[in-house]
């Protein structure tokens, strides 16, 4: 069931009204609604893999209540070692193992027989990445003694499997969000007005933005060879917007419908395209994403000893091999994975220090000029663009070749036309509101009742009218 | 008493939750009837496909020969040049599994339906079968009676112009603004004024033709071929189970068209039609994929669709087939 379908809407609804008529009394009616409406949700992709998702569940909360109840430290390591296994175990199975098998048997050159090693081939269960790092987390912050185990089931398979953010994110902490299913929770009608402005504009964004940039974008990398520099160059920048629109679409959409039931999650985006250097951009982007890798993979080891950090050597090395890491998570190619090597050279590059004041990039791109910075930003982009999107690497080697052909073998042309044009009115719209967490957030403030459904109207009419064939979210893959 | 009230209430909304639901459903009935006025708009647009379900409905027991395939059969067959009553489900963008969806759906509808025109051109077995959330289904089901959707349809699926906005909108606007449509169809659906095209803009000029540039799908795809050959097989078994004639069609196709083929799709597109052939005698063909002589520059609409003269040609062609 996607976001962007009618279907959702007409589940949203039934789910909306179901959970305000049980009435904010008791919390566990309410609960056990979203759990059965999660999991409806879920199965609408495939009934198989809830089972999947409830083990993951199960194993992570006993996990967590092993951890609290043993007072020897080495069995509590050993409890979240073994959810630690389980839960990357499970990754490694569904999402990892295939690509492992291919590249042992081709490292090795084992000639294999026809069958004679075993792919398994299976379906990646959607969203598996998104809710195993978040159960993961918990067992670790349990473990670290940041959070308390729960003793409440309900409220964790609730955790786990809230429908807004189950199948893409934003990938939530226990503390934020496992302690909002412990509180009663209260209609705040201001909110539920945010919550519905802010899905109109993810709504916006992926289906005016986003689908329409892609019919571009597909055309262009389905044959690469066919194009010349601007074309590619064209294609990457457009798909970098489109991912943005499309990705930063579904976290509005999910925080707008988990606003609706009276949660807040985390915000996953801010602008990124504003973003001065690398390193800010990835403050930016996917900011939840980012966080698990920093706090769960990176600190621990850019600082394995409490407040003494270690060499720049090997700083830069944890930097590498969480941003190598952090694109292997989006997918089981080499594409990804140099994806993420990629990103992790500049950001070292942008922290290396030159000239005697100890200037860096980083420093050096917070006192230059705006013109600059953007294009040193889009520059780079450009390039992880096509690492993103690039389905091999030889596609990928036959993009980076017509990049750098400066020639078109067919003439440039911008394709989707005069739809282009959304993009500047889209960053412009963004840009002017930056500092809000949707364009349309207190609208009621400035803007009189007629006028603000005026502009709700004309967003409704393009989103009918531009909504382009119907894409699956990009991350709905990962 | 009020609170008397909220204690008989089966609802526990609050006085500022009825507010909010008043206010969106306020909020949304200009919404629902604009949308119901646009709809109720495309739907009295002529289309083919109203045509058609008007001849499922009126005329199925007549009904002997049935055309499958996209937008080059749509464009071959005019079913008005046949002998034998027929039915032309070719349609832009159709691919084999939507044709066997409305095979296997519609042999019920024509008791005495005979034959079953494929179409099997250069690269169809090397192009994806479409997705789940192909537009036209909403078509197949609403003009059609045919349900190509993987669940159980709901009133949402009938609706022609939320099936695909972009298309239907320019429509719209070309019908009702520009007042520029001018396709005129026939009671068998087919689009006698279709003749608007790249060919006609170059005057049928030849030289102009040949330097034009064109897209033609020269990706080959392993996988994809052997999914889709025995898809294909399994369409033809179905139609012989039911006792019917098959023909196996290849559209013709403008001379720049086929220097332009990648070799190795058609040897392999190819291989199936000799291989269809040795598996299934029964079956008859008709190839005029490089008819060149019958078919020239002014028969094109481009390089890979028939206009109505080309479409009378070979639906001619076809006829002898039939009654053969």
């Amino acid at each position: 069931m996607l976001f962007n379908s009618f279907d959702f809407g007409l589940f949203l609804v039934i789910v909306y009204l179901l959970y305000w008529l049980i009435g904010t009394k008791n919390r566990t009616p309410q609960n056990v609604l979203l759990l059965l409406s999660s999991y409806f949700f879920y199965g609408m992709w495939d009934w198989n893999f809830l089972l999947l998702i409830i083990a993951s569940s199960l194993v992570d909360f006993i996990a967590g209540k092993a951890i609290t109840a043993t007072p020897k430290i080495s069995y509590k390591k050993i409890f979240l070692w073994l959810s630690i296994l389980w839960n990357l175990g499970v990754l490694f199975t569904f999402k990892y193992y295939d690509f492992f098998i291919e590249n042992f048997a081709e490292l090795f050159g084992i000639l294999v027989p026809d069958k004679g090693y075993h792919f398994l081939k299976v379906v990646i269960p959607v969203g598996l990445s998104f809710y195993t790092f978040q159960t993961m987390s918990y067992t670790i912050d349990v473990y670290r003694g940041r959070i308390k185990a729960t003793n409440n089931l309900l409220e964790f398979l609730c955790f786990v499997s809230f429908f807004p953010q189950l199948v893409a994110g934003p990938i939530e902490r226990a503390k934020m969000l496992l302690c909002q299913f412990e509180e009663k929770r209260k209609f705040d009608f201001q909110e539920t007005k945010e919550g519905l402005r802010k899905i109109l504009w993810g709504l916006f964004k992926k289906l005016v933005v986003a689908d329409n940039i892609a019919s571009a974008v597909n055309v262009i990398y389905a044959t690469p060879e066919d194009y010349g520099t601007l074309s590619i160059l064209y294609a990457s920048i457009l798909f970098f917007f489109q991912i943005y629109c499309d990705f930063s679409g579904y976290s509005d959409i999910a925080i707008g419908t988990a606003k609706l039931f009276g949660f807040k999650l985390s915000e996953n985006f801010r602008a990124p395209y504003l973003a001065k250097n690398l390193s800010e951009f990835w403050s930016r982007w996917h900011i939840t994403l980012t966080q698990w890798f920093t706090d769960y993979l990176y600190k621990p080891l850019a600082y394995i000893k409490k407040d003494k950090k270690i060499s720049a050597t090997t700083g830069f090395f944890a930097l590498l091999l969480t941003m190598t890491l952090i694109g292997f998570w989006h997918g089981a190619t080499w594409t990804f994975i140099l994806f993420g090597f990629f990103n992790g050279v500049i950001l070292i590059l942008e922290r290396l220090r030159f000239g005697k004041k100890g200037m860096n990039i980083v420093k050096l791109s917070l006192k230059a000029p705006r013109i600059f910075t953007t294009i040193y930003v889009f520059g780079i982009l450009t390039i992880t663009s096509m690492l993103f999107r690039a389905i091999s690497l030889d596609k990928l080697s036959i993009l980076i070749t017509r990049l750098f052909s400066f020639s078109s073998e067919i003439p440039f042309s911008f394709i989707i036309g005069a739809k282009i044009l959304v993009i500047p009115v889209f960053i412009l719209t963004e840009y002017s509101t930056r500092f809000k967490t949707h364009p349309f957030y207190e609208l009621q403030k400035h803007i009189s009742r007629p006028v603000r459904w005026m502009i709700y109207y004309a967003l409704i009419f393009l989103i009918i009218r531009y909504a382009g064939p119907k894409e699956q979210f990009i991350y709905f893959q990962f | 008493m009020q609170d008397q009230k909220s204690n008989l209430s089966i609802f526990n909304f609050s006085k500022k939750h009825i507010s909010l639901l008043k206010q969106i459903t306020v909020f949304f009935i200009p919404v629902l009837l604009g949308y119901a006025l646009i709809e109720y708009s495309v739907l009295r647009i002529p289309m083919s496909y109203d045509k058609i379900s008007h001849k499922i409905k009126t005329q199925n027991n007549e009904i002997k020969v049935m055309t499958l395939g996209s937008s080059q059969m749509q464009n071959a067959v005019n079913p008005e040049f046949l002998d034998k009553a027929a039915i032309n489900y070719g349609s832009t963008s159709q691919h084999h599994n939507q044709d066997n969806s409305i095979m296997v759906q519609s042999l019920d509808k024509f008791p005495n339906l005979e034959t079953i025109v494929f179409e099997l051109s250069y690269s169809h077995l090397e192009l994806p079968h479409n997705s789940k959330y192909f537009w036209k289904k909403t078509i197949y089901l609403k003009y059609y009676g045919v349900n190509a959707f993987e669940h159980t349809p709901y009133f949402k699926d009938k609706l022609v112009f939320l099936s695909n906005p972009s298309v239907y909108s320019k429509i719209f606007v070309n019908y009702y603004i520009k007042d520029s449509y001018d396709a005129v169809f026939n009671d068998f659906g087919y689009n006698v004024n279709n003749y608007k095209g790249a060919f006609s803009l170059a005057n049928y000029d030849e030289q102009k033709i040949e330097k034009r540039k064109f897209m033609i799908s020269a990706k080959e795809d392993l996988a994809m071929f052997e999914y889709n050959t025995p898809f294909f097989y399994s369409m033809i078994q179905t139609a012989l189970d039911n006792n019917k004639d098959v023909i196996v069609s290849c559209i013709p196709t403008y001379k720049t068209y086929l220097e332009k083929r990648n070799p190795e799709i058609l040897k392999r597109r190819d291989s199936v039609l000799k291989d269809i052939h040795q598996k299934f005698p029964k079956v008859r063909f008709l190839n005029l994929e490089e008819d060149t002589i019958t078919f020239g520059v002014k028969d094109y609409v481009n390089e890979n669709h028939l206009n109505p003269i080309g479409g009378e040609k070979f639906t001619k062609k076809l006829n002898q087939l039939l009654n053969e």
